[in-house]
């Protein structure tokens, strides 16, 4: 990834007020967010530890799941019973990608070009990650239904005609990229919206004052919604590609 | 209020048929005067609205949704919006697009549950007929999914492929709905489309 595009900051989505999403109907919803990640069904190839936090829910066989964002100061004790070793993970945020050496994705990238992820639960989400980039208004990720997704919005100094021929190469590099990890691809799309002139009329009691504005310049956004890659890579990747935009 | 949720996993061209659907529902509806008895609620899973770039200059009274699934995490907001869109302009018509990973299924049942169990809903399953055989062994639950809760599918991008894919394709959804099937291609044959939303339109009309 480009040095220009950093820094970043990762920071938690907050549930809205009226949130429905029932993460918080089961065990210790005391610990605040604690999202999950369920793997079921998966078409592991290998055998694995199951790794299981107590206390949340069950599984069989071959499936391990993993509560993200305790808080730090949580005792919560779920990761009490790891049969493996999360050495130096930190609460916020362990995506599997961080420190966590559970092996569960080990096979992913075996560029054999079949689609080698897994559904999730039902109803399997979490709120995601929004991050500060220079330049984007928004960059995102976040997971839903085993699928990641990774979005952006950006306005841009340049016509449609410029920007067009990037977006294709852009996309298109992800789209080989993604092909290259196997991955699925769910739906990739964007857009190219121009800024057409603007009057704006202003009155604080002493004339209306009206003004034009020449506008110029267009907005882009993207989203990009794939099974496989994991959130931090799929956004370093989207932004690596989209580098010259 | 009738709500249409138009389903289907992603890229399967739900945007592509909801404007055509839009419009022969206005044509229901008397024409232009019937621009105010149709809505659309557009949800996206992402934080940033793609589709709605495709339905801002519609015209239409269009409410997004954005950031989660109508079908668990922001089911509150859809409510919201319908209790809003009722009070404000009662339309005869809601268009509900679903993000591509969404179960239209469960969003009819949560409807019926919390809002209101009388509510007149319509579920719309649009497929790829080039990749459906392809994403069964894949993403496979939550296909069947939105296919098993559909009253119409449209098997979209039939120009896209062969006649014996097609077939293959009719007797997969079949052995999983039994919905009325059509099939369409909403790029390539806006008539052919226009016609079978007509129908669909008054049939539901008659209901």
């Amino acid at each position: 990834m480009s040095e220009e595009l950093r820094p970043e900051e990762i920071k938690e989505t907050e549930h809205p007020a009226d949130c429905t999403c029932g993460c918080h109907d089961h065990d210790h919803e005391e610990h605040g967010h604690h999202h999950h990640h369920d793997h079921e069904g998966h078409h592991h190839h290998h055998d694995h530890e199951e790794h299981e936090h107590e206390g949340h829910h069950h599984h069989d066989h071959e499936e391990h799941e993993h509560h993200h964002h305790h808080h730090h100061d949580d005792e919560c004790g779920c990761h009490d019973h790891h049969d493996h070793d999360h050495e130096g993970h930190e609460h916020h945020h362990h995506h599997h990608h961080h420190d966590d050496e559970c092996g569960c994705h080990d096979h992913h990238h075996d560029h054999d070009h079949h689609h080698d992820f897994h559904e999730h639960d039902h109803h399997d989400h979490d709120h995601g990650h929004t991050y500060e980039v220079e330049g984007y208004k928004v960059v995102e990720t976040h997971n839903h239904e085993g699928a990641t997704i990774c979005s952006f919005e950006k306005d841009l100094k340049k016509q449609t005609e410029e920007v067009k021929p990037l977006m294709e190469a852009a996309i298109k590099e992800l789209e080989a990229w993604l092909d290259a990890e196997g991955a699925l691809i769910g739906h990739v799309k964007g857009y190219i919206r121009e800024g057409g002139p603007v009057t704006t009329f202003s009155t604080t009691g002493n004339g209306l004052n009206v003004e034009a504005h020449e506008g110029g310049g267009v907005a882009v956004g993207f989203a990009a919604i794939v099974f496989g890659p994991e959130e931090e890579v799929l956004k370093d990747k989207v932004l690596e590609v989209f580098k010259n935009l | 209020m009738k709500l249409i949720i138009l389903g289907g996993f992603l890229g399967s061209g739900k945007t592509s048929v909801l404007i055509p659907l839009a419009k022969e529902m206005i044509e229901a509806e008397g024409g232009a005067d019937g621009s105010t008895k149709v809505a659309i609620i557009e949800n996206e899973i992402g934080q940033v609205g793609i589709d709605t770039a495709f339905t801002d200059d519609t015209g239409l009274y269009t409410t997004e949704l954005f950031n989660g699934c109508v079908c668990c995490s922001i089911a509150g907001s859809l409510m919201d919006s319908l209790a809003q869109m009722e009070e404000k302009m009662h339309p005869e018509w809601v268009i509900l697009e679903t993000t591509g990973l969404a179960r239209p299924g469960d969003v009819a049942q949560q409807l019926h549950e919390y809002y209101d169990e009388d509510m007149n809903i319509t579920i719309f399953n649009i497929l790829d007929s080039r990749r459906w055989l392809k994403l069964v062994p894949v993403v496979g639950t939550l296909i069947d999914d939105q296919v098993e809760a559909a009253d119409y599918v449209l098997m979209n991008k039939i120009d896209a492929t062969d006649a014996e894919m097609l077939d293959k394709v009719e007797a997969g959804v079949k052995e999983k709905t039994n919905a009325k099937i059509y099939r369409v291609s909403a790029v390539n044959d806006k008539e052919g489309l226009a016609a079978v939303c007509r129908e669909i339109i008054a049939e539901i009309k008659n209901k």
